[in-house]
């Protein structure tokens, strides 16, 4: 399922003193089975694109096309403008932007706040039910869901989802997305606010849903060191445009960009430049522990050969 | 600054008899020592903190709070007035609607004259480096400057110490380093006692002393260079270590001669640059 977005714009309080541009014509295309990873410190405008992105938000101006499907057409003019498309082209659009939403499942930040029912199990299965499915089939796709963030559905289904831990809930909350048998799944932070072992789990679980099921992934992050590790792109926004797009590798050269917009690259990439700069004949784009350790090993033992 | 005696805690809807959150603790964290507290959730690291502010009561054992007994309830505004305590969520700290008043909300119930509050507040702002947001509603700020805004609430108090739990779990990049600096500066230029919950573990690098929780018990203690260096430990109970240190970590390992207690680039690339 593919994603192309032209020329995008939002702006918040259209016409208000407190008038912002959030996005500011943005051009992106996704593909199907992409991981990527969007980043941007607070207020840089990504939260606001993914909203978009399945149809949550209404942009000022510009099209998302979600697999050829323009879901920015229509449904947001004005009344008087409206009466020329007929009635059963606009329930048309409408349900078409239903079928979107169902294809491409946000989680938001936070999403253990959302958590409302009295068992593990219904809270999963909220949103197959309203998919209009067979009890068979919203039964089959919660087992699957749970099994999928690793909370076993025998196990935990007739708990309270309160009475679970932070990372358990949030695992919960995103196993209600993935019931929905989303094609693209969208993470707003799903680490935030988690332990190293929670963070790595649910990261694990991610890549292996991605993998799986080629599901397009793309994750909100603050993380540079997650990022280096999981993502296959890395897209960078600041001030509601995208600065930088491409491989992490492509992506943290750019440290004093990275810098000047508030964020970092990972430890090893400050690393890697400064070992660069002494003189160690290592690839600059080296950016995680396990590709620092093999080029410095090979360094280090080429060097022995020399001065053996 | 704080002490603790053989101190255990147990929930009181836990029904395992044996299991306890915090188990047999003893400490002692001196005036002015900027301590970092660090394990995973679970560890027993908040319910500690709680402790010591006397929120929770121990079941057995003792804490003592700059010379004052927390299980004695009626030294608990004393004890709260000296070790003031930040909380994770921003938005759950501020009660007023205006920056100036949420920082006057502690010594107003302190019962001091309306100068005697006008100078902390105004005081406390510069601290935190929030003087120029006094009249802004907090809704207004960013986490980190929201969290600043809870930190100069705490300071208005004037506390001998403060104790912050996962002060930075929400928020971004630029936020944490606002929170961070705000911190350092406090232990540092203001001579404050600083009790740190973390899990972010380069925010422990600048401590005196860390203290590694698993299992409601302490495994580790030890400057910052001694607790890193213990990698599988910290694996083991499912921490991260600074990215330098755990390639020190590895690169010794494989039989390279480079020292374990590396936690900066610069110490890194010095070692490096000796065997080459």
């Amino acid at each position: 399922m593919s994603i192309k977005i032209v020329n995008l714009t939002h702006i918040y309080d259209k016409k208000t003193p407190n008038e912002t541009v959030a996005i500011d014509h943005i051009n992106l295309e996704i593909e199907t089975g992409e991981f990527i990873g969007l980043i941007g410190h607070t207020g840089s405008g990504k939260s606001t694109l993914i909203q978009q992105m399945n149809g949550l938000l209404k942009p000022s101006d510009g099209e998302i096309i979600v697999s050829g499907y323009n879901i920015t057409e229509g449904l947001d003019l004005p009344r008087n403008q409206r009466k020329r498309v007929s009635k059963s082209e606009v329930n048309e659009r409408k349900r078409r932007l239903i079928e979107v939403r169902k294809r491409v499942g946000l989680v938001f930040q936070y999403p253990e706040y959302q958590l409302f029912e009295e068992t593990i199990e219904k809270d999963v299965a909220f949103g197959p039910i309203n998919l209009g499915l067979d009890e068979t089939e919203v039964k089959l796709r919660v087992i699957d869901a749970m099994q999928t963030v690793g909370m076993p559905y025998e196990q935990f289904k007739d708990r309270s989802p309160f009475e679970l831990s932070g990372g358990q809930k949030r695992r919960i909350a995103i196993a209600g997305v993935l019931a929905m048998k989303p094609e693209v799944l969208i993470l707003d932070e799903p680490t935030a606010g988690l332990d190293p072992k929670g963070r790595d789990e649910i990261l694990a679980q991610i890549k292996a849903l991605h993998e799986k099921e080629k599901l397009t992934v793309i994750i909100v992050s603050h993380s540079m060191e997650d990022m280096a590790k999981i993502a296959e792109r890395l897209i960078v926004m600041n001030k509601g445009n995208v600065v930088l797009d491409g491989t992490p590798k492509e992506v943290f050269r750019h440290i004093d960009l990275l810098e000047e917009i508030g964020l970092a690259v990972p430890q090893i990439s400050y690393l890697t430049r400064a070992l660069v700069s002494q003189g160690f004949e290592i690839d600059p784009d080296i950016i995680t522990v396990d590709e620092a350790k093999d080029a410095l090993l090979n360094v280090l033992l080429k060097q022995k050969v020399k001065n053996d | 600054m704080i002490r603790t005696e053989n101190l255990f805690f147990k929930y009181e809807d836990e029904k395992d008899p044996e299991k306890y959150a915090v188990k047999d603790i003893n400490l002692h964290i001196a005036d002015g020592e900027f301590v970092v507290i660090i394990g995973h959730n679970g560890s027993g690291k908040s319910t500690l903190s709680k402790l010591f502010n006397g929120i929770y009561h121990p079941t057995s054992g003792k804490i003592i709070i700059d010379g004052l007994d927390t299980s004695d309830d009626s030294l608990i505004w004393e004890i709260r007035k000296r070790a003031g305590m930040v909380f994770q969520n921003p938005d759950n700290q501020l009660v007023a609607t205006i920056v100036e008043e949420d920082v006057a909300f502690g010594p107003e119930n302190l019962g001091l004259s309306p100068e005697e509050i006008r100078t902390r507040v105004d005081e406390a702002l510069e601290s935190v480096k929030m003087t120029a947001f006094k009249r802004k509603p907090p809704h207004h700020l960013s986490g980190g400057q929201k969290q600043r805004v809870a930190i100069a609430g705490i300071l208005a108090m004037r506390p001998k110490c403060i104790i912050f739990d996962e002060p930075t779990a929400m928020l971004d990049p630029s936020g944490r380093r606002e929170v961070i600096h705000t911190i350092q500066h406090l232990n540092r230029s203001e001579k404050m006692t600083v009790v740190h919950i973390t899990h972010f573990m380069d925010e422990a690098v600048h401590a005196d002393r860390i203290i590694v929780m698993d299992k409601g018990a302490i495994v580790l203690e030890g400057t910052p260079k001694e607790v890193f260096s213990q990698v599988d430990v910290l694996k083991e109970i499912g921490l991260d270590v600074p990215q330098v240190t755990l390639l020190s970590y590895e690169l010794i390992k494989s039989g390279v001669r480079v020292s374990p207690e590396n936690l900066t680039v610069e110490e890194l690339v010095e070692s490096l640059c000796r065997l080459k």
